[in-house]
């Protein structure tokens, strides 16, 4: 790809994606609306996808994008839509919850950062060799997904007869 | 673009979602928090992948990302019935 080989492109990209990361993030916290919220926490996943296509998994970018952003964030608008809940804060505990938070951030940075880590490379990845590995080597976390998804889908059958019945 | 800026990204939209879940008491409103500190989680684990084993991490991320739809899914189920019953999704003890 193109902008993936042309450094300074891939650095400004980065630089405009983290800045609307940061941004919706403080959006999807601090809006009044829950719909507003839900619907800033949409545009961070498509953000992030977005950076996770510049690292240089593509997969995962158009996975996190259909999976996340297209299903699970449109699920959670949708229930905000109807349930219509009043927005309610804690009071008294912002200023400790911020500098918690603040501290929490700098932890998983110093952590994280002393993994060494350097400057990225962009990987080569086989999607056939990844399928071969999935169905050989991870069959079991993908039998629970599967089982997770099928709850789920009894879960969403559950409310919908509530709904008919009443209840 | 270097490995330490993702690092720092990820560390402030996990703050950020950290700061959102413990400052609110609507059910939803944690949701959408834990959701941002997800987020978070998700680039950290395709970073590290990406140095140690892409093809695997490819994979875990692949499933992680299902798991939460559903997961999340379910959560929302229980928000709804949460709130009809008590016509309310504000999280404290109810009698």
């Amino acid at each position: 790809m193109f902008i993936l080989e042309n450094k300074i492109l891939v650095d400004l990209a980065f630089l405009s994606l983290s800045t609307l990361i940061v941004l919706f993030a403080i959006l999807a916290v601090r809006l009044k609306e829950h719909v507003y919220s839900a619907i800033s926490l949409g545009v961070v996943g498509i953000c992030v996808a977005a950076v996770i296509g510049l690292i240089g998994f593509g997969y995962i970018a158009a996975f996190h994008l259909l999976v996340y952003v297209g299903a699970t964030v449109t699920f959670v608008v949708f229930t905000v839509i109807t349930l219509r809940p009043a927005p309610v804060f804690l009071k008294g505990v912002k200023v400790v919850a911020a500098v918690n938070s603040m501290l929490l951030a700098l932890i998983v940075y110093y952590f994280i950062s002393n993994l060494g880590l350097s400057s990225l490379t962009i990987p080569k990845l086989d999607l056939s060799e990844a399928t071969k590995l999935i169905l050989e080597k991870y069959w079991y976390p993908l039998f629970l997904v599967v089982v997770s998804l099928i709850t789920l889908m009894i879960g969403g059958i559950v409310i919908a007869r509530g709904e008919e019945n009443g209840g | 673009m270097e490995a330490s800026w993702i690092i720092a990204l990820a560390s402030i939209l996990f703050g950020i979602g950290a700061y959102g879940a413990v400052t609110h008491r609507s059910a939803i409103r944690i949701l959408i928090s834990l959701e941002l500190m997800f987020n978070a989680e998700i680039l950290l684990l395709a970073l590290i992948s990406s140095f140690v084993n892409p093809l695997e991490g490819l994979i875990s991320t692949l499933l992680i990302l299902a798991l939460t739809g559903s997961e999340v899914g379910i959560v929302i189920s229980i928000i709804v019935f949460y709130y009809r019953i008590f016509r309310s999704v504000e999280v404290e003890a109810k009698g």
